[in-house]
C-alpha cells in the first residue's frame, strides 16, 4: 500500500513502471557503452559524491524535482548510469498526466489556470526531466504573459516541451516563428521599411552566442532577414512577402539573400553557440561558471551530435563535475523547484490551486519572467521578502491538518507505513529523505532540542500533529532545504 | 569590539521583546562600540531613492517650452505652453506634476538638468546597471548604496541598512553584506505561525533562526542565508509594529506606488532605524502613445510623492529626509511615427526634502548640439550621487564612487560637528 512518502509511485504500478524502465533501458543500451569514457573525460580534479544513493538523490533533484523514498529505493539498485538513461529517454516512460490534467476544471485561456496546469504537470508527471527542461527553455527562450495572450503562451510551452531534448536547430527554427515570440520580441512590427531589431538582438545576445560575438551590423542584417514574419494576437502566424526585405545581407561573415531560416542555421553552427548552450545547460544542472574545459567538451558534444540537446544533457549528468563536491547543494532552489519538490519528496497531491500565488510571492511568476533575460536565479532568489514567503509556504504545507485539502501530509500514515515505533526514527527518516541525512550536528541539536522542550515528543496523534508538523516545518524551512 | 553580527543578534532580542527603542538603542550601541561611523549630525538623515524604470522622457517632464527646436521635434506629442506649469521663462513641468509644482513653489524641490554619463548605453539592462553600480567599466559589481552600507552605515548600529519596496532587492542595494528589508506588502510581511501549535510559536521561530545561525559559514550562499533570515525576522517584527502605531498625517492616493510610499512613511516616522529606502515604478518605456502613458505615470508619481512629503512634514520628519528620483535614460529628441519616443540619453533628476535648496542645478542640455539625434548630457549622475553621499549623508563619496565628481549644492552642507540645527538653504 502506498504511503505519504510513496504516493509518487503510480498506483498498481510497480509492473508498468518496471516495464517502462526496461523499455527505456533497451532503447539506450547502445548509448550506455559510451558512459564510462564520458565520465572519465571531465572534471577529474573533483571528488564525486561518494555515496551511491546520495548521488542518485542528487541526480533526481537536479534532473527533476526530487523523488519519494520508494522511487529512490527503486533506482538505487539500478545504478547511476542506468538511472540517467532512464530519465533522459523519457519518451519511453508511460505518463498518465494528461488524464489528470483533463480532470481539472481549468480554462487555459486564463493566465492563472495556465499556471496551475503547469504546476500540476510538474508535480505529478512521470517524466520529470521533460518538465525540468521545459522550465529551462522557458527561462532561456522567454516570452511572458505581461505581453502575450495565454493561449499563445500555452502553445509555446507545448512546443518547448515537445522539443525539450531534441535538436537545438529545430527548437530555434520553431521559436523564431512562434506566435508568442513574434509578439514578445516585436517581430510583428519588424517590416522592410522599418526593421525592428528586438528579436535579432536578443537571439544573439541571450538565445545563442552571448554578447561579444557579433556586431551592431550583424544585428541590423539579421533583423532585415526576419522581416515579413508576423503573428496576430489570435495566434495566426504568417510570412508576408511584401513586408520582407529580400535583399542581400552580410551576416557573421557570410553573404546572401538570407531569410529567417538561414540566419538561424548560421547561428546554430557557430562555435560560440555550442559553448553558450553548453554553459547555460551546465549552469542549470550542475553549477555556475563552469571551467573552460567543460564548456569546450560540451560544445564538442553539441557539434558531434548534430546539435542534440539530449546528448549534451546526458553528457552533463554523467560527468564527474555534475556529481562533484562543488556541485552538491550549491544552487538556490528556485520557487518553482521549492514548491514542486515539497510535493514530490513527500508524495503530496495537488490541484495547483494556490501554487502560482505562492511562487509569485517568492519571486517567480511562471509564464511571466521579469524580462527577456528570464529569472536571474541564484542569490536573486533570496531576500527578506522572498525568504519570508518561502518559510510561510512550507509552514502552510506542514500545518495543513485537513485531510481533504490539496497538499495534505498524513504523518500518521507515514509513521505506520514505515513501521516507525520511536519518535527518533521519524526524525531520522525525515532528515534522511528531505536532507540526504546531511545535517550538521549543530543543526541536528537545534531540532532535537526543540522536540525535547516542553511536552515530550511522541508518536501519539496529538503530539505528531503538533511537534511532528513543526519538525517537518523546520526541515523544509532550513537553510539546507533552500539549496539543491 | 562588537561585530555587526553580534549587534544583529542583540537587535533580534530587542525586537522580539516588542520594545520601540531603535534610535536610542542604536546610539547607545554606537557610543559603546566607539567606532568611527558617521558624524552624528548626519545620523538621523534618511535617503529615499525613487526609480522611474523604462527611461523617462525628460523633455516632456521638464519642458524647454522656450525653444523652437523642442516644438519642431515633437509636432504631435509636445506639451503646449497653455498646459504646462512654468518654473521660469525657459522650462516648465508637465501638467501632471501639479503637486510637485506646489512643492517647488514652497521651496522644497530641486531639479538637476541633463543628467547622464559618457558613452550612453541604450539597453535598459545595461544602463540600469550603470546607474545602480555607479560604474561604467563593469569592475564594480556591487550597488552604490551597498557600498555606502559597507563603508558607513554598517558601523552606525542601525537596525537595518535599508528598506526596499517590492519583490526584489534592487541592484543599487545589492552587495555581499547588505542588510535590507525587501517588503512587497504589509499583509504578507510576517513570519506565520502554526495555529495548530500556537504554544510553540516562539520556540519554532527560535529554532528556525538557530538553524540559520548554525549553517556552516563556508557553504555556498551561507552568508546570504544568514543575512536574509536575520533581516527578515527583525524587520518583519519592526515593520508590523510601525504599521500598527503609525497614523498618517496626509491622505494617500490609491495606487500601488502610493501604498509603497506609505509603507516607507511608516518605517521612517516610527523610527525603525533605517538610513536608505528604495522604491520604484515602471512603464516609462513609451515607444508608442506616450502622451497618455506618461501623463498617467507622472500624475501617479507626483501625487504619491506629495502625499508622502506632507506625511513626513506632519510627523516632523521632512527635514530628515531627502528624496531623489532617477531613470536609466531619457528619450530621443525627435518623436517617432507611433506617438512615442525611442531610447535616448540625458534626463532630469528631482530632489525633494525639507533641507533642499530650491533651484536648477547643472546646465540645461542643448537642443541644437545633438549627438546622433540625442541630447548631450551636461551633468554626470555620479555628481548627484556624490553630493547626496557627502552633503546629505556625510559619507566618503570619492571612496564609494572610486572617483571624484563635482558637487552640486542642492542641500546645504552641514558645518560644525555639533551644530544644533542647520540653516534652511
Amino acid at each position: 500500500m502506498s504511503t505519504a512518502l510513496d504516493q509518487r509511485t503510480p498506483p498498481s504500478t510497480t509492473a508498468s513502471r518496471r516495464s517502462a524502465l526496461a523499455a527505456g533501458l533497451a532503447a539506450t543500451l547502445s548509448l550506455l557503452a559510451g558512459a564510462q569514457s564520458h565520465a572519465a573525460a571531465s572534471g577529474e580534479s573533483e571528488i564525486p559524491i561518494s555515496n551511491p544513493r546520495l548521488r542518485i538523490a542528487h541526480l533526481l533533484r537536479r534532473a527533476g524535482f526530487g523523488a519519494t523514498k520508494e522511487l529512490l529505493d527503486q533506482f538505487e539498485p539500478l545504478g547511476y548510469e542506468a538511472t540517467v538513461d532512464y530519465l533522459v529517454n523519457y519518451e519511453h516512460i508511460e505518463d498518465p498526466i494528461e488524464e489528470r490534467l483533463a480532470a481539472l476544471p481549468l480554462d487555459l485561456a486564463k493566465g492563472e489556470d495556465l499556471r496551475r496546469w503547469w504546476y500540476v504537470r510538474m508535480a505529478h508527471t512521470n517524466r520529470p526531466l521533460q518538465e525540468k527542461m521545459t522550465l529551462f527553455w522557458h527561462g532561456l527562450l522567454t516570452s511572458a504573459l505581461s505581453k502575450v495572450p495565454a493561449p499563445l503562451m500555452l502553445r509555446q510551452n507545448q512546443f518547448l516541451r515537445e522539443h525539450a531534448m531534441g535538436s537545438f536547430r529545430q527548437l530555434l527554427q520553431g521559436i523564431s516563428t512562434d506566435a508568442a515570440m513574434l509578439i514578445w520580441l516585436d517581430g510583428r512590427s519588424n517590416r522592410r521599411e522599418h526593421p525592428n531589431e528586438n528579436y535579432a538582438r536578443e537571439l544573439m545576445e541571450l538565445f545563442t552566442m552571448g554578447i561579444g560575438h557579433y556586431t551592431e551590423q550583424d544585428v541590423r542584417e539579421a533583423a532585415r532577414a526576419f522581416t515579413g514574419w508576423t503573428a496576430t494576437r489570435e495566434g495566426e502566424v504568417r510570412f508576408v512577402p511584401r513586408l520582407h526585405d529580400s535583399g542581400v545581407k552580410t551576416f557573421l561573415g557570410r553573404t546572401g539573400r538570407f531569410g529567417a531560416e538561414e540566419i538561424v542555421d548560421i547561428l546554430v553552427a557557430q562555435r560560440a553557440t555550442g559553448e553558450y548552450i553548453g554553459r547555460r545547460l551546465f549552469s542549470f544542472f550542475a553549477y555556475r561558471n563552469p571551467e573552460r574545459e567543460i564548456v569546450q567538451e560540451l560544445a564538442d558534444v553539441y557539434f558531434l551530435s548534430g546539435y542534440s540537446i539530449k546528448d549534451v544533457v546526458r553528457h552533463i549528468l554523467l560527468s564527474d563535475a555534475f556529481s562533484s563536491a562543488r556541485a552538491y547543494r550549491s544552487q538556490v532552489r528556485s520557487p518553482v523547484e521549492l514548491v514542486i519538490s515539497v510535493h514530490r519528496l513527500l508524495g503530496l497531491e495537488t490541484d495547483g490551486a494556490s501554487l502560482p500565488y505562492r511562487s509569485r510571492l517568492m519571486g517567480q511568476d511562471l509564464f511571466n519572467p521579469p524580462n527577456v533575460a528570464g529569472w536571474p536565479g541564484g542569490a536573486a532568489w533570496l531576500n527578506s521578502s522572498t525568504w519570508i514567503q518561502r518559510v510561510n509556504f512550507v509552514n502552510a504545507v506542514a500545518s495543513q491538518r485537513r485531510a481533504t485539502a490539496p497538499g495534505y501530509l498524513d504523518l500518521a500514515q507515514l509513521v505506520e507505513s514505515h513501521g516507525i515505533t520511536q519518535p527518533q526514527e521519524l526524525v531520522q527518516l525525515l532528515i534522511d529523505h528531505l536532507l540526504d541525512g546531511n545535517l550538521s550536528p549543530e543543526a541536528r541539536a537545534v531540532v532535537e532540542s526543540y522536540l525535547a522542550s516542553g511536552q515530550t515528543f511522541t508518536l501519539a496523534p496529538a503530539s505528531l500533529n503538533r511537534k511532528g508538523r513543526t519538525l517537518v516545518y523546520l526541515l523544509l524551512a532550513s537553510p539546507e532545504f533552500q539549496l539543491i | 569590539m562588537l561585530t555587526r553580527r553580534d549587534f544583529l543578534r542583540r537587535s533580534v532580542v530587542v525586537v522580539s521583546a516588542g520594545l520601540a527603542l531603535p534610535p536610542v538603542f542604536t546610539r547607545a550601541v554606537h557610543a559603546a562600540t566607539n567606532n568611527q561611523g558617521l558624524d552624528p549630525l548626519y545620523r538621523d538623515r534618511i535617503l529615499v531613492v525613487v526609480q522611474m524604470a523604462g527611461g523617462n522622457d525628460g523633455l516632456n517632464t521638464l519642458v524647454p517650452y522656450g525653444s523652437g527646436l523642442y516644438h519642431d521635434a515633437r509636432p504631435t506629442i509636445k506639451i503646449t505652453e497653455s498646459d504646462l506649469l512654468p518654473l521660469d521663462g525657459h522650462v516648465g513641468f508637465h501638467p501632471s506634476l501639479a503637486r510637485l509644482k506646489e512643492l517647488w513653489d514652497e521651496g522644497s524641490l530641486a531639479v538637476v538638468q541633463g543628467v547622464g554619463y559618457p558613452i550612453p548605453n541604450f539597453s535598459h539592462f545595461r544602463s540600469m546597471e550603470i546607474w545602480q553600480t555607479g560604474n561604467m567599466e563593469q569592475n564594480l559589481t556591487s550597488g552604490w548604496l551597498a557600498r555606502l552600507f559597507e563603508k558607513v552605515i554598517d558601523e552606525e548600529g542601525h537596525l537595518l541598512d535599508g528598506v526596499s519596496v517590492g519583490n526584489a532587492l534592487p541592484l543599487a542595494m545589492s552587495g555581499p553584506k547588505a542588510d535590507v528589508a525587501v517588503v512587497q506588502s504589509l499583509d504578507t510581511y510576517k513570519i506565520q505561525g502554526d495555529p495548530g501549535n500556537a504554544r510553540d510559536t516562539d520556540a519554532r521561530v527560535d529554532a528556525l533562526l538557530k538553524l540559520y545561525a548554525s549553517y556552516p559559514v563556508k557553504a555556498p550562499y551561507a552568508a546570504l542565508l544568514d543575512n536574509v533570515s536575520a533581516a527578515a525576522h527583525k524587520s518583519a517584527a519592526e515593520i508590523q509594529r510601525a504599521a500598527a502605531e503609525y497614523k498618517p498625517a496626509a491622505e494617500y492616493p490609491k495606487s500601488p506606488l502610493a501604498s509603497g510610499f506609505k509603507l516607507l512613511a511608516q518605517a521612517i516616522t516610527q523610527n525603525i532605524g533605517v538610513r536608505v529606502c528604495h522604491i520604484g515604478m515602471g512603464g516609462f518605456d513609451t515607444h508608442t502613445f506616450q502622451p497618455t502613458t506618461q501623463a498617467r505615470l507622472l500624475k501617479d508619481l507626483s501625487e504619491a510623492l506629495h502625499a508622502f512629503y506632507r506625511d513626513l512634514e506632519g510627523h516632523g520628519k521632512a527635514r530628515d529626509v531627502l528624496i531623489m528620483t532617477w531613470s536609466e535614460f531619457g528619450r530621443r529628441v525627435q518623436q517617432n511615427a507611433n506617438q512615442g519616443t525611442d531610447h535616448g540619453t540625458a534626463t532630469p533628476m528631482l530632489l525633494l526634502g525639507g533641507r533642499v535648496q530650491r533651484g536648477f542645478y547643472g546646465e540645461a542640455p542643448s537642443l541644437s548640439r545633438l549627438e546622433d539625434g540625442n541630447l548631450r548630457y551636461t551633468t554626470d549622475f555620479r555628481s548627484v550621487y556624490a553630493s547626496v553621499l557627502e552633503d546629505w549623508l556625510g559619507a566618503p563619496a570619492d571612496e564609494i564612487l572610486s572617483a571624484r565628481f563635482e558637487r552640486l549644492p542642492f542641500v546645504a552642507r552641514a558645518t560644525g560637528a555639533r551644530a544644533p540645527a542647520l540653516p534652511v538653504g
